[in-house]
């Protein structure tokens, strides 16, 4: 685990992610995130999210975690900054509450 | 971007008032006369939430809840159904179609609003 | 709030009253079938919508009013009282002043004392029922506990609010964080944490399946049912710890043995403020004393809704449907049967076995399928004679004749279309019998009659038709009066003879009438002959027995349906077509003195008569030879009499009228289409059209000339 070394790979997320398109969104995450590199998660294109939105990014994140590698959540969009400020979850996922391992960046 | 709701009933006087409180809160609103017009205003429209009411000619609102959850652009899409101080059965038939929330009528405008407001804020 | 918006006030007025006019129709209903419970239904939908709709409108008299009546039929509907004649007749009354309050509403006006004064009477009749009924049970909801007297409260002046959100919630349409913001706006979210350990890795995750769970600390003034309130909606489906600012100890205590899965949690409820260190410690320390009763007190009280109304009646068994639809339907059918029919046809000539058995049963289930179809369309008479209990109610009390209705054979089926149009007809014939008919009671006592007058509206099948009587008991027809005022009015000459019936008939005639005296009911508008038009406008026909001093029937036959005609089938090389068989005059052999391959529209001298008529082999430009003997269908239209040459009579059937699509419409001569058994098609002829075409291409010729060639076709 030689943490500076490793380049993140970014993966846009766009468009809706809710409970409407979240099993779409499991799947091709899941495509997308395979491999051992670590993962930027790009929200800026998110136009709409929900909680169960909100689940697969944490669900994400844990995934990543459990097969040792960082996922970060970028540039949220206006949408996903307003569940996260709702939630007082930047706090919660910047700290790593999910990740026992606490490997995350920033 | 508002939100839209489709309001099912068939009291037009009804629809009228709702649809008059629910534009003033920010919402769009669209109105269908039975379960079988319902089906119709549901083309595909991005529809947040569904107010139906339960006894209606054509199609009752038990039916079009179910039919509506068959579809999959509105699988999700919550219902408030509107009930009877008596309606117990009803309201237990209509959460068992998928519809969760309620309103008995009678109701004032602003009841509705804080029915909608706990689905969907405008 | 009450009247801000015109528009939709008016939609309401005009809403109560045609719910109104439904409610009263009910319960007219329910004096002949007092048990129905889809009429109970009916009667108390009209009260709940109506009360629904002016609570929207702030109309709180009417809404006070109809809630009574409301609750009564409640009752009624779950068996907890009968609807009894004196009910019933309370409820009409009920019915009525609502009916008053809808009418001073859509004048502006107010109810005055007198409205007020009937109406509160009303209200004491119906509450009446109300307290005769059992109390109404108790739904007194289990308040939370108050706090423990002398136990330990926190010291956080906010709310505390657990949420477990159960897996379904997403499912429902239901987003945490949507509640979340509602929340938000009943105060002040001053500190979240949310749970998300149950959340799986995205490889395990069900994507629609909610694991979420929030702990808050809430700041608000609002009352506790408006923040209980907030989660009104997911109730059944999570796990909600409410605890009130200042709350026992103990409370909290409980919440974290219900949340034990959660570990952590004494860190989040530090954290979050909602208790202090020292809270904290307290909760270890004080070991639970007694605890456990309270608990098991507490599951007990857990509610037990769901048993309450369970055993109401099951869903009743009627669905309404769009006519339209059904037309649809049967159109669809007979669109089934001819690509069935086609299938059956490539079957046949691959023949495979199996595929023509499986073909043939499918042709089969088509057919049966047409045939519930086309029941589909029809509904018992019953409930329309049953408006006429209000109608001879009331027309008796107000020309002061005592009358009974007796209504027979109400379960008699026939198409909606005929129902709803039969309405009008029989109301003018039943006043009429009430008006004209039935005597006073003094002139029937005189009679030796009994002073009570009976109506009698009776229904029932024959061959193919529906029969509908209105019968009185009166005086009968005065024939010589009858003849009189034909021959007054120039309908009839003086010295024409007439049988009983085509003298009763005269009555039909426009602008009679034999009434000695023009009463307000039935004297005035409308006549006789306006109710056989509508009824032959219906493919009816109306006719009248009446014996003096005995009394007077009308009855009036009717088609089963109109979709449906009674046709009479020809063939002409291999098409077949239909006839209305009531336009069939006769048959003949055509006579094979005329030159079929030289003439193709001719005059036949039938029985000293002039016939025209037409070849359908030239007007459909049918290309297969004739065959050595032809024959004529004689058909008379709008007493016209034409004759068309075909190639065979094929006998009578009953013929599903569908309408034509645009390839045929363009096609002189031709009405509409059928499908045959077959699932051949075949065109129904358009009678009038075609003698119509016939009797213009005579007016040129010189009538009897059977050598005049005129061009049939188009």
């Amino acid at each position: 685990m030689n943490e500076s070394a490793r380049s993140s790979r970014d993966i846009t997320v766009s468009g809706e992610l809710t409970i409407y398109t979240a099993s779409e969104w499991r799947d091709r995450l899941i495509g997308e995130m395979a491999g051992t590199d670590d993962l930027r998660l790009q929200l800026a294109e998110v136009a709409e999210i929900d909680s169960a939105g909100l689940q697969l990014l944490l669900a994400a994140k844990r995934q990543a975690s459990g097969e040792g590698r960082q996922l970060e959540l970028a540039n949220p969009s206006a949408a996903v900054r307003g569940l996260f400020d709702l939630l007082r979850l930047d706090a919660q996922l910047t700290t790593d509450a999910l990740d026992q391992e606490s490997e995350s960046g920033q | 971007m508002a939100k839209t709701i489709l309001i099912v009933d068939d009291s037009a006087s009804l629809r009228q008032v709702v649809s008059i409180a629910l534009k003033g809160a920010g919402y769009d609103v669209i109105e269908a006369c039975d379960g079988v017009d319902g089906l119709k205003k549901l083309d595909g429209r991005k529809i947040h939430l569904i107010i139906s009411d339960v006894n209606m000619p054509n199609m009752d609102g038990i039916t079009f809840v179910k039919e509506s959850k068959q579809l999959p652009a509105y699988k999700f899409t919550p219902v408030i159904m509107l009930t009877t101080e008596a309606g117990d059965a009803k309201k237990q038939a209509g959460q068992a179609a998928g519809a969760k929330a309620w309103v008995v009528k009678p109701f004032q405008p602003a009841q509705m609003l804080t029915a909608v407001g706990k689905l969907i804020l405008p | 709030m009450s009247t801000e918006h015109d528009d939709p006030l008016q939609t309401f007025i005009a809403e109560s009253r045609e719910l109104l006019l439904q409610m009263e129709e009910a319960l007219l209903d329910m004096e002949s079938r007092p048990n129905d419970p889809e009429t109970i239904n009916a009667i108390f939908r009209a009260a709940h919508t109506i009360k629904g709709s002016a609570g929207l409108f702030g109309l709180d008299h009417i809404v006070a009013f109809t809630h009574v009546a409301e609750s009564v039929l409640d009752r009624v509907r779950n068996n907890e009282i009968a609807l009894d004649p004196g009910l019933g007749a309370l409820l009409l009354q009920a019915g009525d002043h609502l009916g008053q309050l809808i009418e001073l509403l859509a004048a502006q006006g107010s109810p005055d004392a007198t409205v007020k004064a009937g109406g509160q009477a009303l209200l004491e009749q119906l509450e009446a029922y109300l307290a005769t009924a059992h109390a109404s049970p108790a739904t007194v909801r289990a308040e939370v506990p108050a706090a423990h007297t002398g136990q330990c409260t926190v010291d956080s002046p906010r709310w505390h609010i657990s949420l477990r959100f159960g897996p379904d919630v997403l499912r429902h349409g239901m987003d945490p964080a949507s509640i979340l913001r509602y929340l938000a706006t009943l105060g002040e979210i001053s500190a979240i944490r949310s749970i998300t350990d149950a959340t799986p890795m995205l490889a395990e995750i069900d994507p629609e399946a909610c694991y979420l769970g929030f702990e808050i600390a809430f700041a608000s003034d609002r009352a506790a049912t408006d923040i209980d309130g907030a989660f009104e909606f997911i109730r059944d489906d999570c796990l909600i710890h409410l605890l009130a600012p200042h709350a026992p100890l103990d409370d909290y205590r409980r919440m974290l043995e219900a949340l034990d899965k959660d570990v952590g949690m004494r860190d989040i409820l530090l954290a979050l403020g909602s208790l202090s260190a020292a809270e904290v410690a307290a909760l270890d320390a004080e070991a639970p004393t007694s605890e456990a009763a309270v608990e098991a007190e507490a599951g007990g009280s857990e509610p037990a809704e769901n048993s309450a109304k369970e055993t109401r009646t099951a869903e009743n068994s009627l669905i309404r449907v769009d006519a339209g639809k059904l037309d649809q339907l049967i159109n669809l059918v007979g669109e089934l049967i001819i690509a069935g029919a086609g299938a059956s046809m490539v079957a046949r000539n691959s023949k495979l076995p199996a595929l023509i058995e499986a073909t043939t049963l499918v042709s089969r289930l088509v057919e049966d399928v047409r045939d519930s179809a086309l029941t589909l369309r029809m509904v018992q008479i019953g409930a329309t004679f049953n408006r006429f209990r209000r109608v001879v109610r009331d027309v008796a009390k107000e020309i002061g004749k005592d009358i009974a209705l007796d209504i027979r054979g109400g379960d008699t089926e026939l198409d909606k279309t005929v129902v709803e149009k039969i309405g009008d007809p029989l109301t003018h014939i039943v006043r009429n019998s009430m008006d004209h008919g039935i005597e006073p009671a003094e002139v029937r006592l005189a009679r030796g009659k009994p002073a009570t007058g009976q109506l009698r509206l009776n229904a029932f099948h024959e061959s193919g038709s529906i029969v509908i009587e209105v019968s009185d008991d009166g005086g009968g027809l005065n024939k010589e009066r009858i003849l009189r005022k034909a021959i007054e009015r120039g309908l009839i000459g003086e010295s024409q003879v007439l049988s009983d019936k085509e003298i009763f008939n005269l009555v039909f005639e426009p602008g009679f009438s034999t009434a000695e005296q023009v009463s307000k009911l039935s004297g005035r508008g409308v006549g006789m002959d306006v109710v056989k038009r509508n009824i032959m406008a219906l493919r009816g026909t109306v006719d009248i027995e009446s014996v003096e001093g005995v009394g007077t029937t009308v009855r009036i036959r009717l088609p089963l349906t109109l979709a449906i005609i009674d046709g009479f089938m020809v063939g002409v090389g291999n098409a077949a077509y239909v006839l209305p068989l009531d336009m069939v005059l006769e048959c003949i052999e055509l006579p094979n003195n005329l030159d079929p391959r030289h003439d193709s529209a001719n005059y036949l001298n039938l029985r000293g008569g002039v016939l025209p008529f037409i070849r359908l082999r030239e007007q459909f430009e049918i290309d297969a030879p004739p065959p050595v003997r032809e024959n004529i269908v004689v058909v008379q239209y709008a007493g016209q009499r034409a004759g068309l040459v075909v190639d065979r009579l094929m006998g009578e059937f009953q013929t599903v009228i569908k309408p034509l699509g645009k390839v045929f419409s363009q096609i002189r001569g031709i009405g509409g289409s059928t499908i045959l058994g077959s699932g051949e098609v075949a065109l129904i002829l358009d009678i009038p059209g075609l003698v119509r075409q016939v009797t213009r291409q005579s007016q040129p010729a010189a009538a009897g000339s059977t050598e005049t060639c005129t061009t049939g076709s188009t």
